[in-house]
């Protein structure tokens, strides 16, 4: 009796491929050359346009405002706290205008190239990690100044990493199909984007809300990202795990779902491209 | 041929595919959004099915609109078909578009790292690529300068020169021959048809039938997304072409069993009967070409004839055709005859009563045998010599 070898599958996660994984590399590289490709200052903008509104606004918020945290009279707590929950807030942003408009940026490629078109908004959402890792390094300096040391806490910061990215990808897979028809999309984002900024409690404490709104406010998923930075910088002890666990549920419901209804509408993309 | 064994997998196939796409009116993109398929559709491909062996080019003729394009971008992948199956047996080298995933602003070399990037190098050595892509467009310097600086000549180089340095395996090509000057389209038809000696396979969709003619040893013809015929590449270029069929009023007799060729010796004389049948009261003239067709060059005129009076008035003629000593080479050859008249002797204008040729899809074959020697004829030289008055 000869054994017969099982059929070899490849392996995928969520229907992508190993080979899709370099791809998305590439993807990311392009997407991060063509956005500052123009600019005369070239990558270095990247890194300097977060830096300068996490300066701008911590001066502004801090000097002109003189907003300061409850119970602290010292500045340079408050522009932690600021920049803990601002910078999150612009890889946010940052990723999601580029993967609304990454499908028909790129419609080239899409209709040329045979590849899972799903990876550009994908590629797109990851630009986030720029400003991001701009505003950390920036909170390393200032915590390093403020004399905070880091705790435990801080290890469940590259969860919260995870799933921030996860949520970003996932709408920016339901933004970017959607933008292919609507077109629309990449207009209203900008301005959608400044009314989230300031709906949630970013720039200002939670407390700033009546009672009975706080417990609805933190549902917002955008502000349990800060959050889940912001609560092990500033006070050493880990976020509220019922805002984690909803934070994951929501974050792979949107990558799950985003993915869903990206791959039912992009058959039609060759319609609008 | 070299590379075509009947019984390796076909190079590329289509069985019996179909392509829809949705035409999205107005009032579609809500249904769309909300999950429920638009209404209107346009059958843009219907029951294509072909083969295309190993080491061959497929020629697809056919007008602006009739679905080239798509069945290209269905075989290569960009799209899947909506019904049927589509197959290549190994990753493809697409030419639908040039310059896809380019950005004015990037250099020539950051063109090709990043075409590179996402279509990969086979293995090659990208620094290697890299310099068979300079090599090939001729751009020196400029391939270090954005792209918005060159000439649209010099961008065309870069693209074409960047789409075919990796020898492929196969290669669907989409009317991109023609870039470039005449010098930059001689290199490039030089780099096909070395690919093709190569071994490649591919499907080139072009209106250009000379293109077909040239790379292509079968076609089909895609009318409105449907095959309309398909066959050897001379005669469904002749029927794209919708050559003009004989008028008829007088005959060729007995020369249809076509599968017989005419068979001399290299240096003999040959000798061909041909009896024609004429109802017409005018002069007959034939008209005689003896043709040969290269693979990656076309059909080449060697030998021709302009018509000549050979008879006159109705009824049978016999005719001997003989030409002495016929100076070619062995191989086989294409004889065409036209049997025309002149309707006025002051006009140089011919009407085509019948005909024997590739151009109107019976073409006769002439089998020249002996020793293999290079070049298509011998060349009759007379040598002589005398002596040198000493100074």
């Amino acid at each position: 009796m000869t054994l017969s070898l099982p059929a070899l599958h490849p392996r995928t996660v969520l229907g992508f491929g190993r080979h899709d994984l370099r791809l998305l590399f590439n993807l990311t590289n392009m997407a991060l050359r063509d956005r500052f490709l123009g600019s005369a200052v070239g990558r270095v903008w990247a890194l300097l346009n977060p830096l300068l509104l996490l300066l701008i606004f911590s001066f502004v918020f801090s000097f002109v405002f003189k907003s300061r945290l409850p119970g602290a009279d010292n500045s340079l707590s408050f522009i932690i706290w600021l920049i803990s929950g601002y910078g999150p807030w612009l890889a946010i942003s940052e990723g999601l205008s580029t993967s609304a408009s990454s499908i028909i940026g790129n419609s080239g490629l899409v209709k040329n190239l045979s590849f899972k078109c799903e990876l550009l908004p994908m590629a797109a959402s990851l630009l986030g990690l720029v400003p991001l890792g701009v505003s950390f390094l920036l909170l390393a300096v200032l915590l390093a100044l403020g004399g905070h040391a880091p705790t435990a806490a801080w290890l469940i910061i590259p969860l919260v990493l995870v799933l921030q990215f996860t949520l970003i990808t996932g709408l920016g897979l339901f933004l970017g199909a959607i933008n292919v028809f609507v077109r629309d999309v990449t207009q209203i984002l900008p301005n959608l984007l400044v009314v989230l900024l300031f709906a949630s409690p970013i720039f200002y404490s939670v407390d700033a809300f009546p009672e009975g709104l706080q417990f609805w406010v933190q549902l917002n998923p955008f502000y349990l990202v800060s959050n889940g930075y912001r609560v092990p910088l500033m006070y050493g002890v880990l976020p509220p795990l019922w805002q984690l666990a909803l934070l994951t549920a929501i974050a792979l419901a949107m990558q799950v779902g985003g993915l869903a209804y990206f791959r039912r509408l992009k058959g039609y993309f060759d319609a609008r491209l | 041929m070299p590379g075509s064994d009947p019984e390796r997998r076909p190079a590329v196939m289509a069985r019996r595919a179909h392509k829809v796409f949705y035409v999205l009116g107005p009032g579609d993109t809500l249904r769309l959004l909300t999950m429920r398929r638009p209404t209107e559709v346009f059958q843009a491909l219907s029951e294509i099915s072909f083969e295309v062996p190993q080491g061959e080019f497929f020629g697809v003729l056919g007008r602006n609109g009739a679905g080239k394009s798509t069945l290209l971008r269905l075989l290569g992948g960009a799209y899947s078909p909506t019904r049927g199956q589509v197959y290549a047996d190994g990753p493809t080298s697409a030419i639908y578009e040039l310059g896809v995933g380019g950005n004015d602003r990037l250099t020539g070399r950051e063109f090709a790292i990043r075409w590179f990037s996402l279509y990969g190098t086979a293995g090659a050595k990208l620094e290697d690529v890299l310099d068979e892509v300079v090599q090939f467009s001729e751009l020196g310097e400029y391939f270090d300068r954005p792209i918005f600086t060159y000439s649209s000549g010099m961008a065309g180089r870069l693209y074409f020169a960047v789409a075919t340095v990796l020898p492929g395996q196969i290669y669907l090509i989409d009317e991109v021959l023609a870039v470039g000057d005449e010098y930059f389209q001689h290199k490039s038809w030089r780099r096909m048809r070395s690919r093709l000696a190569e071994g490649a396979s591919g499907v080139l969709a072009t209106h250009d039938f000379t293109a077909v003619l040239k790379l292509c040893d079968k076609a089909l013809i895609l009318d409105g997304g449907r095959i309309t015929a398909q066959g050897a590449a001379p005669a469904i270029v002749r029927r794209y072409l919708e050559l003009e069929p004989p008028t008829g009023g007088a005959s060729f007799i007995g020369l249809d069993d076509r599968s017989v060729p005419f068979a001399v010796q290299t240096e003999q004389d040959l000798a061909i009967e041909l009896v024609v049948e004429s109802d017409v009261d005018l002069p007959l003239l034939i008209g005689v070409s003896i043709e040969t067709f290269q693979r990656g060059i076309g059909w080449e005129h060697l030998l021709q004839l302009d018509p000549t009076v050979i008879g006159s008035g109705k009824g049978r003629h016999r005719i001997e055709l003989l030409v002495p000593r016929i100076p070619l080479n062995a191989g086989e050859y294409s004889l065409n005859l036209f049997l025309v008249a002149q309707p006025d002797p002051a006009v140089f204008s011919y009407n085509v009563l019948d005909a024997r040729s590739w151009s109107h899809g019976s073409g006769l074959t002439v089998l020249v045998t002996g020793p293999e020697r290079d070049g298509l004829f011998r060349l009759p030289v007379c040598w002589s010599h005398a002596e040198a008055a000493a100074v």
